[in-house]
């Protein structure tokens, strides 16, 4: 390191020249990638191809979802509960154990407000230019800086909301109805409304969002606990704070280690001071542990005066990780990952619906007994089409009057009427009667369902 | 991360409420639109209502989607005007507080 003679404090009060250190920090690092893989993920999501279809798509017009090799029904809900059930509790387990993780890492509003706060810096330059050209008169420098931030935003904004929307409707078919000007008044207004959700989030609103309108910001305190990991700012190391000269070894024996340069607040997107004690504001994105590290590397203090621990630790405690929040919340997923599992695995690829006819209660055919009318819906979930044969056990002689075989092509709906009949000495009354659908092509399906069959009260 | 000076973009008391009122609303309306039409084909709505311009499923889940988020947002409106307190009501006399909803 070299000798510097200029007080350490205003060296480090001209965010200009310290800036770029908060870029090159570890967590931010971290950040910037955890912002590429998972804009990634969101951006090429649409395009990936399963077996010759969209991998992920929720096709709200078919009202089908496929997520790669599976497929939802709306009779399905549970199996999205389940996931969406599943996804929260490892959200709990991840915030008792990590903290804000979520929060300074995955959330998409922290990932775009990031992209954002990145061309804005590409076009207008760093905090203090940013002020600068704020503060400027209009210029031509100013001009096309501004505009052009604009445009890449808008740019950036509507290629959100046409790929969110390629989630919901394939997105080929989508991309061609755009380029041939022929898309669907709602496809549209849908890519203009998320586009403009994104700008308003990312572009405009920012920490803002996470301090007043996120609710699991405000919720998510009741997972903490004593162990779990947090930012914060090592007290008892740090103050008292005040600002030195390099090499002041007085002041190094009546002062702490903070130099009291502020980079912590400076850096710190919802404008917070860490050394204040954790804050519900605090995102946890840890720019200010980069920020603390960079001037503790240039002072020649050793790092981590602000540092991701924990509240025992701090207080000279031990840290205990396995503790009963956490088993509590191990348990629950456990539970779930197999509730999920055995559902799927039991999971028939055919619903069976039978609907009686009411219109008429029984008929009455003479010789051949009496005889119930049933509508019955056949979905076949399945990617391949199938041969089903109808069967029926009720009543002495109860049979199937109609053809019992059919085949259902691939994930369709198919009506198939079924009448049944009864002799008359056994139809008396009201009976309980179980369908059994099977298929006949060795695909090993077999699922039954209860109706009623309904005779005369009087016997002849 | 956004390095912008954010002391003079803190929102005020009014725009935090409204924005929560806004974005809160948003959130459960989308999780009400799941829900309900996870059980309701959206279509059979669309036959019922009969109209030019409502013709298909997107349409459907669209208008439910709004219907559910109006809901939502009128709701947490009069439960914000509900609960102002006193001193933000408007006086007896004179001309009206600030309104604080």
């Amino acid at each position: 390191m070299t000798e510097v003679s200029v007080p350490v404090s205003s060296l480090y009060q001209s965010e200009g020249k310290v800036y770029p250190r908060e870029i090159n920090g570890r967590f931010t690092r971290l950040r910037r990638l955890a912002m590429f893989v998972l804009l990634g993920m969101f951006y090429f999501g649409p395009f990936l191809t399963w077996n010759g279809r969209q991998a992920v798509l929720f096709d709200l017009p078919a009202r089908k979802f496929y997520i790669f090799g599976l497929t939802l029904w709306p009779q399905d809900f549970l199996f999205l509960a389940l996931l969406l059930i599943l996804a929260a509790i490892t959200l709990f387990f991840v915030t008792a154990l990590g903290g804000r993780l979520w929060c300074g890492y995955a959330c998409p509003q922290t990932v775009w407000t990031e992209a954002f706060a990145w061309i804005e810096r590409v076009f207008e330059g760093d905090r203090s230019k940013r002020m600068k050209l704020d503060k400027a008169s209009m210029s031509w420098n100013k001009l096309w800086r501004k505009t052009g931030k604009q445009i890449a935003w808008v740019t950036l904004a509507l290629i959100t909301g046409f790929c969110f929307v390629g989630y919901f409707t394939p997105v080929r078919e989508l991309a061609a109805s755009i380029a041939s000007f022929e898309i669907g008044g709602w496809a549209l207004f849908w890519v203009l409304f998320y586009g403009f959700a994104t700008y308003g989030n990312a572009g405009f609103m920012r920490e803002q969002v996470c301090k007043y309108m996120c609710p699991y910001a405000r919720f998510q305190s009741s997972m903490f606990d004593k162990d779990t990991l947090i930012i914060t700012y090592d007290e008892q190391r740090g103050e008292p704070r005040g600002s030195r000269r390099r090499g002041d070894d007085a002041a190094r024996e009546s002062l702490g280690d903070c130099i009291d340069c502020t980079m912590c607040v400076q850096v710190c997107p919802t404008g917070i001071d860490i050394r204040e004690g954790l804050q519900y504001e605090c995102i946890a994105c840890a720019a200010c542990i980069d920020a603390c590290d960079s001037i503790m590397d240039k002072v020649g203090y050793p790092r981590g005066l602000v540092r991701y621990s924990t509240e025992h630790a701090m207080n000279g405690k031990p840290t205990r990780i396995l503790r009963p929040r956490l088993l509590i919340y191990s348990a629950l997923l456990f539970i779930l990952v197999a509730a999920f599992t055995a559902s799927l695995i039991a999971k028939q690829p055919v619903i069976l619906d039978v609907l009686k006819d009411r219109n008429a209660l029984y008929r009455d055919i003479g010789r051949n007994g009496i005889e119930n009318t049933y509508a019955m819906n056949v979905i076949n979930k399945d990617q391949v089409a199938h041969t089903y044969e109808i069967s029926v056990v009720g009543p002495t002689g109860i049979s199937i009057a109609t053809p019992t075989t059919f085949e259902v092509p691939a994930e369709t709906l198919k009506e198939i009427p079924v009448a049944v009949r009864v002799p008359h000495e056994f139809a008396k009354g009201g009976h309980e009667i179980i369908f059994t659908l099977r298929s006949t092509d060795g695909s090993d399906i077999v699922i039954t369902e209860e109706s009623r069959f309904r005779g005369p009260t009087t016997s002849y | 991360m956004n390095d912008e000076t954010h002391y003079d973009r803190d929102w005020d008391r009014d725009t935090q409420k409204r924005a929560a009122l806004i974005w809160i609303s948003f959130l459960v309306a989308a999780a009400m639109t799941l829900v309900f039409f996870a059980f309701v084909d959206p279509i059979v709505l669309v036959d019922q209502i009969n109209h030019k311009l409502l013709h298909n499923r997107e349409v459907g889940y669209s208008i439910g989607f709004f219907f559910f988020w109006s809901g939502c947002l009128a709701c947490g409106w009069l439960c914000l005007r509900l609960t102002r307190r006193k001193r933000q009501l408007p006086r007896r006399t004179g001309r009206a507080g600030p309104s604080n909803d």
